[in-house]
């Protein structure tokens, strides 16, 4: 059994040693300045606006568990950005049933619209469909594309942001894409086969 | 000046459905003030309650089995829906449990039958700022171990687990990730009532303390230390006990938490903390 040994009050009053930790930053420091990019790679995974506090809560209770065992090899940012996307994954894998009654709205915006999609969508119903294809996407593709589409960051700063080299978000960049036209081809063939 | 790809939504080249589709879209909204205080206000909770209120699902059983049932009386607390507080005859509180009042509810002592916190009434925090002890005592975290250490301490909280259904009962995930309310902190009470109110107290305290941490370790371990004097017998006494051990080495006490921290891991292998300290133990060694 181990016993605690007295301690002698005084030695709890010396002068700080030289192995003194330096200061880390807490979760709170982490929350304070970086928060803000959680928020909006949160939103570029597609979480819904009504899901936002929930899950960026979620992405700190991680943070907070982890941050001992972050060791500055990556940037603060390239840190976060892998946690949320982890946790933006389950979240968005729990809430399929609510994906699939969205693309259910989807079918009725389609059944509305009974001309030629390419151009019968009013700019609202654009959104919206551009919204239900980009969740057609898995999350690191649908970011990279609302990051330089949409956002239209700078493939440097996406770089920065992924900690990948630059050459590499043009091939993902490429991907993405590809993964984006094949879901536009599904819509228009869904589209066409409700006018039949 | 480096190559940039065109822009799918700027090109001539692309298919005008992706097109147009792309430039509908609205780009990412900004994290609003209104959004960052109510994220920060759900984190403070988070950060006060390192082993309590995170990932209680996973770790319920470990807890439970390591710390018997006294904690697993906490948690079971901790965790209980505010409508089954109500039922209970319990103050309708927050789920974290954080006292919102500083005098229980004269109808939550008396469904508690009363149940007063040994060592909580021997001192109040009142009489403690009016008087701070000496210097050389200030920082005694000798006492705070002593008295509460998480190792040899007995539960004492059977009140608490008669008065709620075992944890296994509310299958609720953690508070900690959905559900926390805002609730303003107030200064602990003097006398825990009830063991609801005292682990609030608890909890109220450690989650000061944690707060300082950082900042203010001194300062934390004076809280720390009130908190042993409060509750000799803490359901919270190992939190109690990491938190010691955090402010000790921010303080400059590497070798005292480093000390701490080993008798800590021996005794409580494989707790949600065991990273933090093996870090501290680590630290001071280099």
């Amino acid at each position: 059994m181990n016993v605690r040994t007295p301690m002698n009050v005084f030695t709890l009053l010396k002068a700080p040693e030289e192995t003194a930790l330096p200061p880390e930053p807490s979760v709170e420091d982490v929350y304070r300045s970086h928060a803000d990019f959680v928020w909006t790679a949160l939103q570029r995974f597609g979480i819904r606006a009504e899901d936002l506090d929930d899950v960026l809560q979620e992405v700190f209770v991680v943070v907070y568990k982890r941050l001992p065992s972050f060791r500055g090899d990556a940037q603060m940012t390239t840190w976060l950005y892998g946690i949320s996307l982890r946790v933006a994954s389950v979240h968005r894998r729990r809430s399929h049933v609510r994906r699939e009654r969205d693309m259910l709205e989807l079918e009725d915006i389609h059944s509305v619209d009974s001309t030629n999609p390419e151009d019968g969508l009013a700019e609202r119903q654009r959104r919206s469909v551009l919204e239900a294809l980009l969740d057609e996407l898995d999350v690191e593709k649908r970011a990279l594309l609302v990051m330089f589409e949409i956002d239209e960051l700078p493939c440097e700063e996406i770089a920065a942001i992924l900690g990948i080299p630059v050459g590499t978000v043009y091939s993902r960049l490429h991907a993405a894409r590809r993964a984006f036209a094949k879901a536009v081809d599904r819509f228009r063939s869904r589209a066409k086969g409700r006018q039949r | 000046m480096t190559f940039e790809p065109e822009r799918w939504k700027d090109s001539a080249d692309v298919d005008p459905l992706t097109r147009d589709l792309l430039r509908a879209g609205r780009k990412t909204p900004a994290f609003s003030a209104t959004a960052r205080m109510r994220g920060e206000r759900r984190l403070a909770k988070v950060a006060a309650a390192p082993v309590v209120a995170i990932g209680v699902g996973l770790w319920s059983k470990v807890v439970a089995a390591a710390f018997g049932a006294g904690f697993a009386s906490a948690l079971a607390v901790i965790s209980v829906s505010p409508a089954l507080r109500k039922k209970l005859g319990g103050e309708p509180v927050s789920s974290l449990a954080v006292a919102s009042s500083p005098s229980p509810s004269p109808r939550a002592s008396a469904s508690m039958g009363g149940f007063s916190a040994p060592g909580a009434v021997a001192e109040t925090p009142e009489s403690e700022s009016e008087s701070p002890p000496p210097a050389r005592d200030r920082y005694s975290t000798n006492h705070i171990v002593r008295s509460g250490s998480a190792r040899s301490r007995v539960p004492v909280v059977p009140d608490a687990a008669r008065a709620v259904p075992a944890i296994s009962a509310f299958p609720e995930p953690a508070p900690a990730l959905s559900g926390l309310e805002e609730t303003p902190v107030a200064p602990p009470p003097a006398s825990a009532t009830s063991p609801d109110t005292r682990l609030s107290a608890e909890v109220q305290l450690l989650q000061q303390a944690r707060a300082m941490v950082n900042v203010d370790p001194n300062g934390a371990l004076d809280v720390l230390n009130r908190h042993a004097r409060l509750f000799p017998d803490a359901a919270l006494a190992m939190e109690r006990e990491v938190l010691v051990i955090e402010a000790l080495a921010h303080s400059g006490r590497a070798t005292d938490a480093r000390e701490r921290a080993k008798e800590l891991l021996a005794s409580s292998p494989g707790a949600l903390y065991t990273a933090r300290l093996q870090r501290i133990v680590a630290k001071g060694t280099r």
